[in-house]
């Protein structure tokens, strides 16, 4: 217990920032929930919203400022965890408190993780409200559909995967370069890739498949669009240059009224909405992966670093 | 003075590289995407000027590099605007609060003459270089949206270019050397710096809008549709009597005149007009922030030097 509050104590302004952060942001989603929710209750009376039956129902009444929040959330889950794991390790060495604490100390690794967890703990803690707060958010921008892969990462358990990653990464970085500016700079290119990486990666977890009308983002839905096709009438696939053609052919012989089935179809290929369980089982037992390595490769270092 | 140079580089080479080297890179990299847009623009307007179905090979894969000079285009130009307030705060909090917390600082102070003589070798190598950085990236911003825009730089892209950019990163440098005096620690320092960075930036955004709102004008919407971005409303104005009424309200009293499925039109007599700041009030509002930035960063300069003289060599 002494060790866990010693952990507290050793980073107040970060755990302070954090919390001030991540509670701020937090509260602002939920206000903003709670208004546009406010807004639908009069759905159904003679005076009704125009919000009860359009898909981009608070688009010109709250967008902003959803759009504010969710922007704040999205650098928050990235920034937070750095301004948390970074100064674990490197106030020790720079301050040349770890050569006292690792002598004195049974083992290294019991000392890290007596360093780490409890910051973990709050890390957790903290972008768990915010991820709560941020799906509660998503949702109500669009009160009418399924949400989906919308947003996917920035919201809901994805966010406190990816939290988790970058607060891994870095304690790691933190272990490695021992100095907090050089880890905290570090930390920030790390994460700009942990960002992209993730994005990147996400249409693999699962095999995407040719969207039916009904998952398509055209009927409200929100799925993972991986690509897109243009088909003939007769089904065969065709490129850009064909379905130019076969456009300006149809246009020309049946004029503006031309019928639909004659010209060239978008198919649409990825992830239907409906799979988003999946696709989240997958990626978070992915990146769960990346974190235990990351925590791993953190214990090395501090086993092995010389107490200078 | 070498001496206090190499000292300077030595204590803060992680930062310096990082952000006035990326800087530098940023405006090169701005530079390069520039020179490659204009060189290849007639290739591309006469590719366009071609049907789609005859592209040739080279002009498919000119279209392709120009799309991608686009995309780059977005990308740096958005790093350019964050850049002054990162490097503000990177390189104004961590530059005394290291020596206060590494307690180096009341040995340099006992050492020097003067501790005000101190703050300025230690503060204002990197300002001057952070300046002399941003005036360059903001120049190599300004090339690039030059190349690209078709109309002339104004408010659309207010904050990405200019001198404006070297004001910002000077106003939060001077901050986040004060905040890193009065609070002697980095990583505080950095947290409150970045917090009241946000604020700033949140307050002379409101302060603006609501300035730019005060000072608008009701002009008749003409040719100028093209760049004229700042419009806070819109109405008609009667010929005769010079009175405004609301688009609703023209439409409640005169449906008639307007077409049902366009909405185009106006009630006879009556000028269509809108709510402006004028293009050519960009310029004031850009010396307006400079001016204010420049006052904050002299106050919290005079604010550093006090409490450097007044601080306890703890």
């Amino acid at each position: 217990m002494t060790l866990a509050r010693l952990a507290f104590k050793l980073q107040p302004s970060s755990i302070g920032f954090a919390a001030f952060v991540c509670l701020g942001l937090a509260g602002a989603a939920l206000w903003l929930t709670a208004d546009m929710r406010s807004v639908l209750e009069a759905c159904g009376t003679p005076n009704e919203p125009t919000a009860c039956q359009v898909d981009f129902a608070f688009q010109n009444t709250h967008g902003q400022a959803v759009i504010m929040t969710q922007m704040g959330i999205g650098l928050a889950m990235y920034g937070i965890p750095l301004v948390l794991g970074v100064p674990i390790l490197t106030r020790e060495i720079e301050h040349k408190t770890a050569m006292m604490a690792w002598p004195l100390a049974g083992s290294r690794t019991k000392w890290l993780a007596w360093r780490a967890g409890p910051v973990l703990a709050v890390a957790l803690v903290l972008m768990g409200v915010m991820a709560f707060a941020a799906e509660r958010l998503a949702q109500a921008y669009f009160p009418h559909d399924d949400i989906g892969f919308n947003l996917y990462g920035s919201h809901g358990i994805p966010l406190v995967t990816r939290a988790a990653l970058t607060f891994a990464v870095a304690v790691l970085l933190g272990a490695v370069i021992g100095r907090l500016l050089p880890a905290l700079l570090i930390g920030i290119v790390v994460a700009a890739g942990i960002t992209n990486g993730t994005e990147a990666v996400l249409r693999s977890w699962v095999e995407p498949m040719e969207l039916t009308q009904e998952d398509s983002f055209l009927t409200g839905g929100f799925p993972l669009i991986t690509d897109l096709e243009f088909r003939a009438p007769d089904g065969s696939v065709m490129n850009d240059v064909e379905v130019q053609e076969l456009y300006q052919a149809v246009y020309a012989e049946h004029g503006e009224d031309a019928d639909p089935a004659l010209l060239p179809r978008e198919v649409y290929f990825g992830v239907a909405a409906d799979r988003y369980p999946e696709v989240l089982i997958r990626e978070s037992a992915a990146i769960g992966g990346a974190v235990v390595l990351a925590g791993v490769l953190a214990v090395i270092v501090v086993q092995r670093r010389r107490p200078e | 003075m070498a001496t206090q140079l190499r000292l300077l580089w030595r204590m803060h080479r992680w930062e310096a590289v990082f952000f006035i080297g990326g800087a530098l890179l940023l405006s090169t990299a701005l530079a390069i995407v520039a020179w490659q847009i204009a060189a290849s623009r007639d290739t591309m307007l006469a590719c366009y000027e071609q049907s789609f179905e005859t592209l040739s090979a080279e002009c498919r894969s000119a279209i392709e590099w120009g799309n991608t000079l686009g995309g780059a285009v977005g990308l740096l130009v958005a790093v350019t605007t964050v850049t002054p307030f990162a490097a503000g705060i990177f390189l104004g909090a961590p530059l005394l609060s290291r020596e206060i917390e590494h307690r180096t600082a009341p040995i340099a102070w006992s050492l020097s003459p003067s501790r005000s003589g101190w703050l300025l070798w230690r503060t204002v190598p990197v300002l001057l270089a952070l300046v002399i950085v941003l005036l360059v990236l903001g120049q190599a911003s300004a090339f690039v949206l030059d190349t690209v825009e078709e109309v002339d730089l104004g408010f659309r892209q207010y904050g990405m270019f200019g001198p404006i950019l070297a004001a910002r990163g000077l106003a939060i440098f001077g901050l986040g050397v004060l905040v890193g005096l009065v609070l002697g620690r980095v990583l505080p320092a950095l947290l409150v710096t970045a917090l009241a960075t946000v604020a700033i930036v949140g307050g002379m955004s409101v302060g603006r809008d609501l300035l730019m709102r005060e000072e608008a004008i009701w002009r008749p919407m003409g040719d100028q549709s093209d760049f004229v971005h700042m419009v806070f409303d819109s109405g008609f104005r009667s010929d005769a009597t010079g009175e405004i009424i609301g688009y609703e309200q023209a439409y409640n009293e005169y449906p008639e005149s307007f077409d049902e499925m366009t909405g185009e039109g106006g009630p006879p007599g009556m000028t269509s007009v809108w709510k402006i700041v004028p293009p050519d009030a960009f310029d004031l509002y850009v010396a307006r922030e400079i001016g204010v930035l420049a006052a904050t960063f002299l106050l919290v300069s005079a604010a550093a030097v006090f409490i450097v003289r007044r601080r306890r060599p703890e």
